[in-house]
Parts: C-alpha cells; structure tokens; sequence
C-alpha cells in the first residue's frame, strides 16, 4: 500500500516537473553551454564550425573597441553606484518621512512610473525629447539664448554616452527607490523617531543611521545595480543604435551588432560569455568581501 | 512647558529643511513626469507647433489624427495584438507551469537541488543564451513564429516565477494537503483545487511581473522575429523611430498608444506591481 502511494506520488511529481524542466534546460541552460561551445569555434552561423579554442578570447583581449565599450559599460555601472543608489536611498527616505494622506502615495507612484514603461518606449520618447531640432532642451537654449542647452545631444561623441545614462537612471532609480523605501518602513520607528528629536539632520540620518541598518539591502541593490547594468541594451540601441563610432556602446549592444549584424557569430558569444564572467566574478566576489566584513562586527 | 518649547524650536529649525525637502521631492517628481506630459502634449500637435510651442496646448488644430494615422499607417495595430496574444499565451502558461514546479519541489518531494537548478537562470543574462536561441528556434522552424516567441517568454522567466512562488507555497501550512489526502483527493487534484486558490497572492504577483515582462521585451524578438505580422509592439516602436522621423506627433503618438496598456495596469494594481517588481530583488 505504502509503495504504491508512493509510486503514485513519484509519478504526479514527474509528470508536474516535467514541462518546466524540459522549457527550461532546452531554451535557458543548454543554450548558455552552447554559448560557450561557440565562443570555442569560428562560426559566421552559416558555413561549418571550426574548432579552435581560445583564439575568440584572444582577439577580444586584443580588440582595442570591446575596451572602449567596456569601458563604456563600466562607466554606466559607475554612475548608477554612485549616483542611482545614493539618490534612491535619499528619496526613499525622504518618502517615508512623508505622513500618509499628505502626498506618500502620490509621490510613491510617481517615482516608480518610469520602472514599468517600456526600455523601447522610454529611448524613443528621450531620443525625441533630446533632439535638437524639436527637443524642448534645445528649445530652450535657443529661446533664452543659453548655448550650453543648444548642443547636439546624441550626436557629439563626447556627452553622447551620458546622455544615454541619463536616461537609464532616470527609468531605472525607482526601483532602488521602493526596494529602499520597503525596507526602511520595516525599520522599527522608534529609532528613527528618537535619533530625529536628537536633532540629527536628514544626510547625517541616512549616512550614519539608515545606511548601516539597511546594509543588507544595500548589497542586494549593489548586485542588481552591476549585473543589470551589465545588461544594458535596450536605450543604447534605440536612441543611438551605439553611436557615433563605438560612442554610446555597451558590451550588450556591441555583442548583438557582432553576431546579428556583422554574422560574427562565435566571436558574438565570446562578447557574451564575457558579460557573464563579469556578472558572475562581481557577484561571487562581492559576496565574499562583504560576508566577511559582516563577520568582523 | 518646557517640552511645548522645544518642540516648537525644534519645528522652527526644522521648517527650513522641510520645505527644502519637499522642493527636492517635487522636482523629482517633475522630472518623471515630464517627459509623458510633454509626448502627450505633443502627439496631438503638427511639426510646426512641437517646433515652435513646445510646453502648452496646441493653439490651432488638435491633431487626434496622429493616433489613427499610428494605429493604420504605422501598422502598430497588428504589433499590439500580436503583443497581447504572446504575453498573454506565455503568461498563463508560465503561471500554469512554474507553479507546478514550484508545488513538487516545495511541498509534494521537497528538493533543494532542482530549486538551485531552477533559480540559477536569475543570474543569468539573456545575450549568453540569445545566439543558441536563434540557432534552436531556427532548427525547429520556430523563428518568426508567436510559438517560437511565446516558448522563449515562458523560459526565460521561468526561474524568477518559481522562485517568488516556491517563497510563497513554502509558507502554507503543512495541513492543507493532509486533510485533502483524508478526503481522498488525488495529489492533481489537492493542487488544482486547494493550492491553487490559495496561491492567489502569489500568483498575481507572478503575473503582473511576467505581464511586464513579456510586455516590454525588446531584444528577444528584435532577435527571433524578422517578419513585419508577427512583429512586436516594441519592434513597432522601433519602426516608428526609423520611418516616422520626420513626423514628430505620430511618433509621440505611437509612444502613447504602446504605453497605455502598462500604465493602465499599473494605475489599476499598483500594489501587486511594485511587488512584483521588487519580489526578486527583496527576497534575493
């Protein structure tokens, strides 16, 4: 009888195990393997593969524009550290001292609207909001005469890349902003409350108080910050499509042109797998620095 | 006295940097809604009036036809039901599928090594599977396809739904099913019937983030579909880019009509949205 009941459960376990499993490996895990098979070949995704091991890696250690769009890409991983989450923090806070009925909520929608609209939509609408020749930025340097405003935003290799970052930071900080927000609401209010009637002031309240209390959630919206960056593909390529030259381009951008554009197919994967060894080097070591600099309090 | 005292200095010291705070906390807020009021504003204008009159109304003509002439000329009609059939296909599907993974390895044969496997694709960035699923798809006769896409969806975000569910069924108390097997419920059918229902939460959860997800996805099908019918809202977006320039209001237009929908659901469970969006991060 026991045996049977537990056939019967083996049985239903299989059978509701089986499509996600097979969808999963089949379209998610082989592929990443294959990823990395390709990057081991010279492929252009038509003529037959030929084996040659790591020569992919030597070509992008030598290729002197994947180290321009590296750097480029850890440019926007920079700036959403030390400007993204530092502001959402600030934000955050900010909110939560905000009473509710007195604009909490408002505020809170606000803030993360720009989350949940389209990347596609969101390059779009800024590509047109920062043309200069209907953009209102560039209307106004006109009207008002101010020649610092009337500049060719996505075209001028030097501020182009910022612009572009911009934009990202503009969509994505509200998602540190209520990761921030949630976890400082469940921070007992006593403390803050009685550090407030010390009289200790808002940065100081954030930077002594709140950041070490939510240092844990801190790491979280470090790891997300680099490994999403790290994906950046969506705003580089509809406001630019990378432009001008290599200007604007991060390592995604410069993977999809290589291998679906250019037909580099194997040397695309090698960009790809890339991606990953950095996604995966920085979390793993990320990990291991602050878990043991939690161990030292 | 003395208490009343303080706290009114101490209101007085702080009213400065209050209204200090509220000014930054309403510039910001400027700054995120900018940007629709002024697509708005302008995807009912002409060239000449986005030129010259950028922040107001439009002083002549109110040009409604900049929506139409999207929906038509710009075909983004057949790239938003071509959206909503896929996200809506793989959500349900993904919804179907993870949470009965998500039930097996929490509750039926509890199982550490397939959750590991299953949230392992979390870390994992969509350009170190894309070029292998193009080769995939094309070998199954899957590319420009809604099947090929919808598959690809339900995939990629299998492992963030189980997991958020597997977080969720993990905390349902352990009775539920006994009493079932007293009843002489088949494990199918506790599941259906019993675990189902009461995973609401979580699956709205689920769903609402895969909703999005699916939505707003670009380089998946910018990758896997060529063919202009079975093309994307996303991709439509991007078509508009390349042959509307010139036509500064259809654009905006266009960019309305894409975003609608999201903003709708997000007006209307905004609760479920931002935990949903959060759930990965928070429980990561």
């Amino acid at each position: 009888m026991r045996t049977r009941l537990r056939k019967g459960v083996n049985l239903f376990s299989n059978l509701f195990l089986t499509p996600a499993i097979l969808v999963y490996s089949v379209f998610v895990i082989i592929p990443v393997f294959l990823t990395f098979y390709y990057s081991l070949t010279d492929w252009d995704g038509v003529s037959p593969k030929v084996f040659q091991w790591f020569a992919n890696y030597k070509e992008l250690i030598l290729d002197e524009n994947y180290w321009v769009v590296a750097k480029n890409n850890f440019t926007l991983v920079l700036i959403a550290l030390v400007v993204q989450n530092p502001v959402a923090l600030v934000l955050a806070y900010f909110v939560s001292r905000v009473a509710k009925g007195k604009g909490y909520r408002a505020f809170r929608s606000v803030y993360f609207l720009p989350v949940v609209i389209s990347a596609a939509a969101t390059a779009l609408m800024f590509s047109l909001m920062f043309n200069n020749q209907v953009g209102p930025l560039n209307y106004l340097g006109r009207t008002f005469d101010w020649k610092w405003l009337d500049i060719s935003w996505l075209s001028d290799p030097k501020i182009v890349l910022y612009v572009v970052i911009s934009v990202q930071v503009w969509q994505y900080i509200g998602i540190q902003f209520i990761i921030f927000l949630a976890a400082i609401q469940s921070i007992p209010e006593e403390i803050l409350e009685s550090a407030y009637l010390d009289g200790v002031s808002n940065l100081k309240m954030v930077w002594f108080i709140l950041l070490p209390l939510l240092w844990e959630v801190v790491q979280i919206c470090i790891i997300w910050t680099v490994t999403g960056c790290l994906k950046a593909f969506d705003h580089a390529w509809l406001m630019t499509w990378g432009g001008p030259g290599y200007a604007s381009t991060y390592l995604p951008v410069y993977m999809f042109r290589t291998a679906f554009k250019e037909f580099g197919f194997s040397y695309g994967c090698t960009i790809a797998i890339s991606i990953l060894f950095f996604s995966l080097v920085f979390t793993v070591l990320f990990k291991r620095f602050v878990s043991r600099e939690t161990t030292q309090f | 006295m003395e208490l009343i005292l303080t706290s009114r200095q101490y209101r007085r010291r702080f009213f400065f940097l209050r209204l200090l705070k509220y000014i930054f906390l309403f510039v910001i807020g400027i700054a995120n809604l900018f940007p629709f009021y002024w697509t708005v504003l302008s995807s009912i204008k002409d060239n000449n009036e986005i030129l010259v009159n950028p922040f107001a109304l439009p002083q002549r003509v109110w040009k409604f036809s900049n929506y139409s002439d999207a929906w038509r000329d710009a075909k983004l009609a057949s790239n938003f039901i071509n959206t909503v059939i896929v996200t809506a296909v793989a959500v349900v599907i993904i919804l179907l599928i993870a949470s009965m993974a998500a039930y097996v390895i929490s509750r039926v044969r509890p199982s550490f090594l397939l959750y590991a496997f299953f949230t392992l694709g979390i870390m994992i960035p969509v350009q170190a599977m894309i070029v292998p699923l193009f080769i995939e798809l094309n070998l199954f006769g899957l590319t420009n396809t809604r099947i090929g896409l919808i598959i690809v969806y339900v995939a990629v975000n299998m492992s963030l739904s189980i997991f958020i569910l597997y977080g969720f069924l993990i905390t349902l108390p352990k009775e539920l099913e006994d009493a079932a097997l007293v009843d002489g419920c088949s494990n199918a059918r506790t599941f259906f019937r019993i675990i189902l229902p009461i995973s609401q939460p979580g699956l709205a959860t689920v769903g609402i983030f895969a909703v999005l997800a699916c939505w707003n996805e670009y380089l998946i099908p910018l990758v896997l579909i060529t063919e202009h019918r079975i093309k994307v809202i996303s991709q439509g977006i991007q078509n508009l880019k390349s042959a509307f320039i010139t036509d500064y209001g259809l654009v905006c237009a266009g960019i309305i009509i894409a975003v609608l929908p999201v903003i709708v659901i997000y007006v209307l469970f905004q609760e479920q949205v931002i935990k949903g969006m959060t759930a990965g991060a928070l429980k990561g």
